[in-house]
């Protein structure tokens, strides 16, 4: 599959042309790994990179396709376990995947949505409920591990 | 609800400590006065409800002057009174595409990471 190579510029931060797009200095190199992952080259620096480079696809086992499929379904309200049961995944993978691409998109919205002139606007909460259970116990609590709940043995000192 | 806390928020993030001009006595001074900014107009919709049906909405104004609201509000080319609408609108909408905000479900998530990944997802 051609990739569009005007869409890409050199991360590395010493080479000159770090950060500018369509100036014809990156080229292709290489495939490499299981989902034939197209290897870049700066011709400035000479320094190669993934296409992957700083995106979620980075270091992940799953296909391009599987984790636009678990983004696509959980923004459309599906839940970790329900998308690992429809794509036939595992839910732990499901919920890391969310959490890289949940953390990406908090950087992306930092970076867009900063300084705004706003004349008016409106406040208000949301309530939702989160489970947290405690499987070691705190610096601060003197209840001993059985009394926190099940899990395994804490390492911690309690002292 | 009228919640407190948007005030004391906003008390803290628009004002500034100003000083009291030196009386030229003993004793330790008056503690610096904290002043609002002008510019800063915060009025709040309280919903009053009778067996989960809104009856009445009292709408109070908390700081700046009435006056300048309502002319900002007569500018205003979307809004027309002091309301929430928007902000409604965009909460059922993220209650609606998120399974951890959905209301009367089973779902709901065991980590605050997660929540906060999904909400940036669906923000996104």
């Amino acid at each position: 599959m051609m990739i569009d190579l005007s869409t890409y510029f050199c991360p590395n931060p010493s080479c000159n042309d770090y950060g500018i797009r369509g100036k014809g200095n990156i080229t292709t190199s290489t495939r490499y790994g299981k989902n034939k992952t197209q290897l870049l080259r700066c011709k400035t620096c000479n320094q190669r990179f993934s296409e992957n480079r700083n995106t979620i696809f980075m270091h992940s086992n799953y296909s391009r396709e599987t984790i636009q499929r678990i983004i696509l379904a959980v923004s459309e309200g599906t839940g970790i376990r329900m998308t690992a049961r429809i794509l036939q995944l595992d839910k732990d993978g499901v919920n890391r995947i969310v959490l890289k691409a949940g953390n990406h998109c908090k950087k992306i919205l930092e970076t867009l949505i900063h300084d705004l002139c706003l004349t008016e606007c409106q406040l208000d909460e949301l309530w939702t409920f989160v489970k947290n259970r405690k499987l070691f116990p705190t610096k601060t609590s003197k209840k001993p591990m059985a009394a926190t709940g099940s899990g395994p043995p804490s390492t911690l000192n309690p002292s | 609800m009228n919640c407190p806390h948007y005030q004391t928020a906003l008390r803290e993030h628009y004002s500034h400590c100003e000083d009291h001009p030196k009386s030229g006595k003993r004793g330790r001074p008056r503690k610096p006065k904290l002043l609002i900014d002008p510019d800063l107009q915060y009025a709040t919709v309280h919903k009053i409800r009778e067996n989960g049906n809104v009856i009445r909405v009292e709408r109070t104004f908390v700081f700046g002057d009435p006056e300048t609201i309502e002319q900002i509000l007569k500018a205003s080319r979307v809004s027309r009174g002091i309301n929430t609408s928007f902000i409604e609108r965009s909460n059922l909408t993220l209650r609606n595409h998120s399974r951890k905000f959905t209301r009367k479900t089973l779902c709901f998530a065991k980590q605050k990471q997660a929540l906060e990944a999904q909400t940036s997802i669906i923000i996104t």
